[in-house]
C-alpha cells in the first residue's frame, strides 16, 4: 500500500492547479488561463481577430472604445507523473524511488479526484515505462499498482529518455528526480518545456546525497554505473564536496527560477504528507 | 657528504618490498553513493587548489618509503664536512709511530711542517696547539699571536710512548666549542679535520722483555718480537745486563708473527734488549727492562730487639742496621727507620715504622694498655694488600688516637695507623708483634713488605714511555733525575717529587737523599692499534654526523604515518 487511507482522504480535498491552458478537453478543473469560460474575469482592449461576441457594447457606448470580456476557462488537463527510476534512486533511507512513488501516487490521486486525466512515466535510463493518462477514480488503482511494480535500474539519461515522449504529450508534467545526470539536467527540462508541457520539478534527494558517506579511506561506488572513486575523506575534501553540492543545488534552483519552472527540493527524510499538504500547496501545485 | 658505512645503503633495496606490501594491503571500504559526479568535481577542485593532493591517495606509501629511506641512510652514517670555524686548534701526534722515517724526513717532521703551514697561512682568528701524547698536553693556549703557536710547535718532539688522539681532539674541542680542530697524525680522526702522514707501518719491534730468576746469580730473560712487515724477517736480538753484553739470539719471524726467545744470563738490575738491523722506526728496536736484582731500601732498626719484626724486615730489605740508643741525626741516611718502643723523641723528616712507639712530635694521644682482637682491616689501603689479620689476638695494645692518621687495622680500638704529612710518612703499630700472634701470621711479612714499599716508595719499576709518576720525598729537599735526555733537578711539592713524563725509552734514576730509584721506561707496544687505524694518507675532512637527524626524521615519519592512518580510519 503506497498511501495510508487517512492520507488519501485528505488528498481528496485538493486539486491540481495548472498555470497554462492546454489543448485538452474542457473539463472540471479551473485553469489559470483566461479564455472562453462562463465566469467573468477581466477586460482587455479589443484586438483584431477577437470574437465580436465578447465585445462589451455597454462600455463602447460610454467610452467609445472597444473592450472584450475575459472569462476563466474551465477545462481538463493531462497530468504526467514523471518518476526517475534510475539506479541512483535506490539510494537513501527510505530509497528515493520509494519516496518518489509515494509522491506520484499522492499527486495522481489528487488529479484523478479532481477529474483530470493522470498518467505515469517511469524513466529507466533511456527506456520509458508508460501508463497512459486516464480519467476517473477507478484509474487510481491501476496507477498505484503500476507505480508499486517499478524497481530502480539503469543509468540516468533524462534528456534521451523524454526525447520521444515530450513532443507527443501535453499537459502538466510533475518531475520527481534527483537530477544527477552526468550529462546535465538542463536539456531534459528544456525538452519538456519546449514541447509545450507545463513542468513542475520536485527535486528529490536522500540525506546520504547531502553529507559525506563516512570518513577515512573510502571507495565511493556509483550506484548506477559501478564506477568507483577512491577518496581520503577529510575536512578539506568535505568542504570541497559541500561547495560542489551547494553549487549544484543552487544551479538547479536558479535554472528553474529563470525559466519559470516551479521547483521544490525535498529529502526522503521529510514525510510525504507534509511535502504534499504544505510545501507543494505553498508552491502552487495543489490548491 | 661522506658515508661511515656505505654498505648499509643496501637496505634501500627493501623499498620494493614496502611497495609490494602496500599494494597487498586490504582495500578501501566500498560505499555506494547516488553518483560520483559531485565527488569527482570535488576531487578535481581539490587537486587544482592543492596539487600535492594528487599524491595523497598514496601518501602512506610515500611516507613509508621515505621512512625506509631515512632509516637506511641513517644506518649508512652520512657525514657532512664542517667548515668555517673562528678558532683553529692544531693537534699534533707525538706517538712513537710518528718517528717512522717512511715519510721523509719523518712522519713527525712532515706533520709538524703541515701544522706550521696551517698556523702560518690560515685565516683563523685565534690558534692553539695541543700535543697528543699518552695524555693530551696543551702546548699553546688559544692566542692571536701566531708566532707563539709556531714557537710552541717548533719545541715539540715525538715521544716513545702512545698517543691518545681521540682524547686530544676532545680536549682541543673543549678549548673552544666552535674551534676547527685539525689533527696531524699517521691516522685519521672522525671528529676532526685529519691530515694523515704515512701509510701502514712496516716495523719489526720489540714488544716485551721479562726477567725471572733461575738461581740467585742467574736469571732468564725472555724477549718478544713482532714482525708487522709483509716479508719474513731474520733479526739478531742482543741482551745487555747492567751495560754488559750477555746474550745474542737469532730469531726468524714470519709476516705478522710475534715470537719470543730467551737466554739465561747473569743476574742484574738493568736489562736492555736490542734488535738489529734497525728499520724505519728505531725507537721500537730497543727495550729497557728490570732484572731480578732489584734495589732494597736501607733500613735502620732503633730500640730493643724484636725478633719477629727484625726477621720480617730482613726478609724484605736484606740485612738491617741497628741502633740501640736513638740518634735522630743519623736517621736521614736511611730510607726507612723502624722505631721499636721508642718514645719521647722528635722525628725528623723521613719515613718511619713506629712499633709500640710514641714520638713526641706526632699529633697523638695515648691511653692505657689493653688486650684486643682484630675485627676489621682496610680492603683498599696499600698496607693491607694481600694481608689477612682477621681474628688475630693482641695481648697488650696501647690505646692510641692519631689525629690526621688513617686506621687501617682495628679491633675495639685502632691497632695500625697510616700517617702522612709533608716531609714525613709513618706507619704506627699500637702493639709489639711479640705480644700478639700477628707476628706468627703468614701475612705479617707481606704486611712488612707493603709497609716498607709504602714508606720508601718503589725503588725500581718499569713504565711505558709517556707515563709520569710521583714518589715520596721522605724529607729530602732536592732530587736529581738522570735519564736518556740529560739531568733534571727536582724539588718536592707537598712531600712528593712529581716527575716529568718519561717521553723517551731508557733507564731513569732519581737520587734523593738516601734513596736511589730506578725506572726502566720501554717504548709503547701499542703500535698495532695505531697501524690498524691508518686508513689513508692525505687530508680527511672533519664531519658532522647526520645520522641522528635522519633517525629523528625516521621517527617523525613513523609518527606522521600512524597519525594519518588513524585519521583515515576514524
Amino acid at each position: 500500500m503506497l498511501l495510508e487511507p487517512a492520507f488519501l482522504e485528505r488528498l481528496e480535498r485538493l486539486r491540481l492547479v495548472a498555470r497554462r491552458r492546454t489543448r485538452g478537453n474542457a473539463g472540471e478543473r479551473r485553469s489559470r488561463a483566461l479564455g472562453r469560460g462562463v465566469e467573468f474575469s477581466d477586460y482587455r482592449a479589443y484586438q483584431v481577430g477577437d470574437d465580436w461576441r465578447y465585445v462589451d457594447w455597454s462600455i463602447y457606448a460610454r467610452l467609445d472604445r472597444l473592450f472584450v470580456k475575459l472569462f476563466e476557462e474551465e477545462e481538463d488537463t493531462d497530468i504526467h507523473l514523471l518518476v526517475d527510476a534510475s539506479g541512483s534512486m535506490a539510494v537513501g533511507s527510505p530509497p528515493k524511488l520509494e519516496y518518489a512513488k509515494q509522491l506520484a501516487a499522492a499527486l495522481g490521486y489528487v488529479g484523478l479526484a479532481g477529474g483530470d486525466r493522470v498518467g505515469a512515466v517511469i524513466l529507466h535510463g533511456t527506456r520509458l515505462d508508460l501508463l497512459p493518462p486516464r480519467r476517473g477514480r477507478a484509474h487510481a488503482h491501476h496507477l498505484f499498482r503500476f507505480l508499486e511494480s517499478q524497481r530502480p535500474e539503469g543509468p540516468t539519461r533524462l534528456e534521451e529518455a523524454v526525447r520521444g515522449f515530450a513532443p507527443r504529450h501535453r499537459g502538466l508534467v510533475v518531475v520527481a528526480s534527483d537530477l544527477l545526470d552526468p550529462r546535465g539536467f538542463q536539456g531534459f527540462l528544456d525538452r519538456l518545456r519546449h514541447a509545450g508541457l507545463e513542468v513542475f520539478v520536485v527535486h528529490l534527494l536522500a540525506e546520504e546525497d547531502l553529507r559525506p558517506p563516512g570518513w577515512g579511506d573510502l571507495k565511493l561506488v556509483d550506484a548506477e554505473t559501478g564506477e568507483s572513486v577512491e577518496v581520503s575523506m577529510d575536512g578539506s575534501l568535505v568542504r570541497e564536496f559541500t561547495a560542489r553540492r551547494d553549487a549544484f543545488l543552487e544551479g538547479v534552483r536558479e535554472y528553474c527560477s529563470r525559466r519559470g519552472i516551479p521547483y521544490v527540493r525535498a529529502t526522503t527524510a521529510f514525510p510525504v504528507e507534509d511535502l504534499v499538504l504544505r510545501y507543494l500547496r505553498r508552491a502552487g501545485l495543489v490548491g | 657528504m661522506s658515508w661511515g658505512d656505505p654498505s648499509a645503503l643496501w637496505w634501500l633495496a627493501t623499498i620494493p618490498l614496502v611497495v609490494l606490501l602496500y599494494w597487498l594491503r586490504p582495500r578501501r571500504v566500498p560505499v555506494v553513493v547516488s553518483s560520483v559526479l559531485l565527488w569527482r568535481r570535488a576531487l578535481r577542485e581539490q587537486v587544482r587548489r592543492r596539487p600535492l593532493r594528487r599524491f595523497e591517495g598514496n601518501i602512506l606509501l610515500l611516507i613509508q618509503v621515505l621512512a625506509v629511506t631515512a632509516a637506511s641512510v641513517a644506518l649508512a652514517r652520512p657525514q657532512q664536512p664542517v667548515r668555517g670555524a673562528g678558532d683553529v686548534v692544531a693537534v699534533v701526534d707525538l706517538g712513537v709511530s710518528l718517528q717512522a722515517a717512511d715519510v721523509r724526513p719523518s712522519r713527525f717532521e712532515a706533520a709538524r711542517a703541515a701544522a706550521a703551514e696551517l698556523l702560518r697561512e690560515g685565516k683563523a682568528r685565534r690558534v692553539a696547539v695541543v700535543a697528543a701524547a699518552r695524555v693530551p698536553r696543551l702546548v699553546q693556549p688559544l692566542t692571536s699571536e701566531r708566532s707563539l703557536a709556531l714557537r710552541a710547535l717548533h719545541g715539540l718532539r715525538p715521544t716513545d710512548g702512545p698517543a691518545d688522539l681521540q682524547a686530544a681532539v676532545a680536549f682541543a674541542k673543549s678549548l673552544s666549542p666552535s674551534a676547527e680542530v685539525h689533527t696531524f697524525s699517521d691516522r685519521p680522526s672522525a671528529q676532526a679535520r685529519s691530515h694523515v702522514f704515512g701509510g701502514p707501518l712496516e716495523d719489526v719491534a720489540l714488544t716485551g722483555v721479562v726477567a725471572s730468576p733461575t738461581t740467585p746469580d742467574r736469571m732468564r730473560v725472555t724477549v718478544r718480537v713482532h714482525n708487522s712487515t709483509a716479508r719474513p724477517q731474520r733479526v739478531q736480538v742482543s741482551v745487555q745486563v747492567d751495560g754488559r753484553a750477555a746474550a745474542l739470539l737469532p730469531l726468524a719471524l714470519q709476516p705478522g708473527q710475534e715470537a719470543a726467545t730467551s737466554a739465561v744470563v747473569p743476574a742484574g738490575l738493568l736489562v736492555e734488549a736490542r734488535i738489529s738491523p734497525q728499520d724505519s722506526l728505531p725507537a721500537t728496536d730497543r727495550y729497557p727492562a728490570l732484572g731480578t736484582q732489584l734495589p732494597r731500601p736501607r733500613v735502620l732498626v732503633v730500640g730493643p730487639r724484636e725478633p719477629f719484626l727484625e726477621r720480617a724486615v730482613e726478609v724484605v730489605a736484606g740485612p738491617v742496621e741497628r741502633e740501640a740508643v736513638p740518634d735522630p741525626q743519623t736517621w736521614e741516611r736511611f730510607a726507612v727507620v723502624v722505631l721499636h718502643r721508642v718514645s719521647r723523641v722528635d722525628l725528623p723528616p723521613g719515613s718511619y715504622l713506629l712499633v709500640d712507639s710514641l714520638p713526641s712530635n706526632l699529633p697523638l694521644q695515648a691511653g692505657p694498655v689493653r688486650s684486643d682482637t682484630v675485627a676489621w682491616q682496610s680492603r683498599t689501603h696499600p698496607l693491607t694488600r694481600f694481608v689477612d689479620f682477621a681474628g688475630a689476638r693482641v695481648d697488650r695494645a696501647r690505646v692510641v688516637d692519631l689525629a690526621g692518621g688513617e686506621a687501617v687495622v682495628q679491633g675495639d680500638l685502632p691497632l695500625v695507623w697510616a700517617y702522612e704529612r709533608e716531609g714525613l710518612r709513618a706507619v704506627l703499630l699500637a702493639f709489639s708483634p711479640s705480644q700478639s700472634d700477628v707476628g706468627l701470621r703468614p701475612g705479617f711479612p707481606i704486611f712488612i713488605a707493603n709497609t716498607l714499599q709504602w714508606l720508601a716508595g718503589p725503588l725500581a719499576s718499569a713504565l711505558e714511555a709517556g707515563a709520569s709518576t710521583s714518589v715520596p720525598s721522605a724529607g729530602t729537599r732536592e732530587g736529581v733525575l738522570r735519564g736518556p735526555e740529560g739531568t733534571v733537578r727536582l724539588r718536592p711539592q707537598g712531600g712528593r717529587f712529581f716527575l716529568p713524563p718519561f717521553d723517551r725509552a731508557g733507564f731513569y734514576t732519581l737520587e734523593a737523599g738516601p734513596v736511589r730509584r730506578v725506572w726502566a721506561v720501554y717504548p709503547s707496544a701499542r703500535l698495532q692499534e695505531a697501524r690498524a687505524l691508518v686508513l689513508a694518507s692525505g687530508v680527511q675532512e672533519a664531519a658532522r654526523d647526520l645520522g641522528r637527524w635522519l633517525v629523528g626524521a625516521f621517527l617523525a615519519l613513523l609518527v606522521a604515518e600512524w597519525w594519518l592512518f588513524c585519521r583515515r580510519q576514524a
